[in-house]
């Protein structure tokens, strides 16, 4: 029985062993083999960038014209965070009026230091005008002891900006020259195009700003006969 | 000498006539995160607002009868809203306060805020009473902010779908409402800002 065993085993050896020959052929058609895959591999492309290059080309031309359609071109930090409104009133071509929390700017030009002054009397850091925008973003990050305290921060133009000097005036002098300024050449040009002089103003206020100064500057722009004011707001469908 | 069929296809060089896409590739690669950081994610409109006018009012015409205005104020404060309205035009309603609330967040936690709702209803009592007046006057204390103003326009723009709200939820979710030819109803659009002494 054992030897029936090995003999079977030593005929399966027997059926495993190839002529030279075969062996031979075996191994050029391996080799051939090897040969077709590395040609193969070689004749394709490394890396396919023609559509890759399609969807940039897209999002690079969506991205530029967003970015320049809109006239106002805002960008938030924690010096200039719009109030939310539902009005839809679209944004048009006017006067740019910016009212962050450290200046007021026509146009891009700084015109007016925006003071920032606490209940105690201290001149606010710009730390604490940091701290002020991120609890109003997010109230319940921040102790009521914390919300107390930043309540009492106010933004004010200084009085020797205002009218005589008075701090009761609702006119700031070099915002309502930088305007007078501003109208004076729209009106030129309009006349000179042979359009009609509408009058408008774009102010874009952050959302902390206190009425004192809101009404001073729609004053200011008011007296230089800019009559149709429009706020920049953000879009919210929630009231 | 002859050659090979074989060797003499292989003969010459092969020049690509492809343009080299890849320095193309990495302007854009640069230019795409540029212009992503300066896009906004957001919505920008604008609120209208008139600015008061100064100097008095045009001379009523010749047997042209002075009509009275209603003079319709919302003056925020610390405490609420105070409409006022010309008491020989208005009534007995003329005067009317609304105080904060206290209303509930999603959590269930109580807060404190002014009734934009109740401010709302009642400017629709008035709008009823008044179909033709649009403007409305708004003040503030000195030092409310531009964000509680802008709520206060918001509230007093436009028409919603029910008369009356009580909840701030529902109110802040509800829809304008529009007229047959699909225009949005509006209350007193026009807004004067004031300030009040």
């Amino acid at each position: 029985m054992a030897d029936e065993e090995k003999n079977n085993q030593g005929g399966s050896e027997q059926q495993l062993e190839f002529s030279p020959e075969v062996m031979r052929s075996m191994q050029r058609h391996k080799e051939k083999q090897n040969e077709r895959k590395a040609k193969r591999i070689a004749e394709q492309p490394p890396f396919l960038i023609t559509s890759l290059m399609d969807a940039m080309t897209i999002l690079l031309t969506f991205l530029l014209i967003t970015l320049t359609a809109d006239p106002l071109n805002i960008k938030q930090d924690s010096h200039l965070l719009l109030a939310k409104s539902t009005a839809v009133m679209t944004v048009e071509d006017a006067i740019p009026v910016t009212v962050r929390k450290s200046y007021i700017s026509v146009d891009t030009e700084d015109v007016v230091k925006v003071e920032c002054k606490m209940a105690d009397g201290r001149i606010c850091d710009p730390q604490i005008i940091e701290r002020n925008t991120f609890c109003d973003q997010d109230p319940a990050e921040c102790s009521p002891q914390e919300l107390e305290i930043l309540k009492s921060v106010n933004y004010y133009v200084d009085k020797s900006y205002k009218e005589e000097g008075d701090d009761r005036s609702l006119l700031i002098i070099p915002l309502f020259k930088k305007l007078d300024e501003k109208v004076r050449a729209l009106k030129e040009e309009n006349a000179a195009l042979n359009r009609e002089y509408k009058g408008k103003v774009n102010i874009i206020c952050d959302r902390s700003i206190p009425y004192r100064l809101v009404a001073e500057i729609v004053n200011s722009a008011g007296q230089a006969e800019l009559h149709d004011i429009r706020f920049a707001i953000i879009y919210t469908t929630a009231r | 000498m002859a050659r090979r069929p074989s060797a003499r296809s292989h003969g010459k060089e092969e020049v690509s006539t492809d343009i080299n896409l890849i320095p193309i590739m990495g302007m854009i690669c640069i230019l795409i995160p540029l212009l992503i950081y300066a896009f906004k994610f957001y919505e920008i409109k604008t609120q209208p607002v008139t600015a008061p006018k100064m100097g008095l009012g045009k001379p009523a015409l010749p047997g042209e009868e002075q009509k009275k205005p209603l003079n319709l104020t919302v003056i925020i404060t610390d405490r609420g809203f105070s409409i006022k309205q010309e008491a020989s035009v208005a009534g007995a309603d003329a005067d009317i306060n609304i105080e904060k609330k206290t209303f509930k967040d999603k959590n269930g936690r109580p807060f404190v805020d002014y009734d934009f709702p109740a401010l709302y209803s009642k400017l629709m009592e008035i709008k009823k009473k008044f179909k033709d007046e649009t403007t409305i006057n708004i003040g503030a204390d000195m030092n409310i902010k531009w964000e509680v103003i802008a709520r206060a326009i918001d509230a007093s723009r436009i028409q919603l779908k029910k008369e009356s709200y009580d909840d701030l939820d529902s109110y802040s979710r509800a829809e304008e409402d529009f007229d047959a030819e699909g225009k949005a109803k509006l209350l007193f659009p026009q807004v004067v800002f004031v300030v009040a002494d």
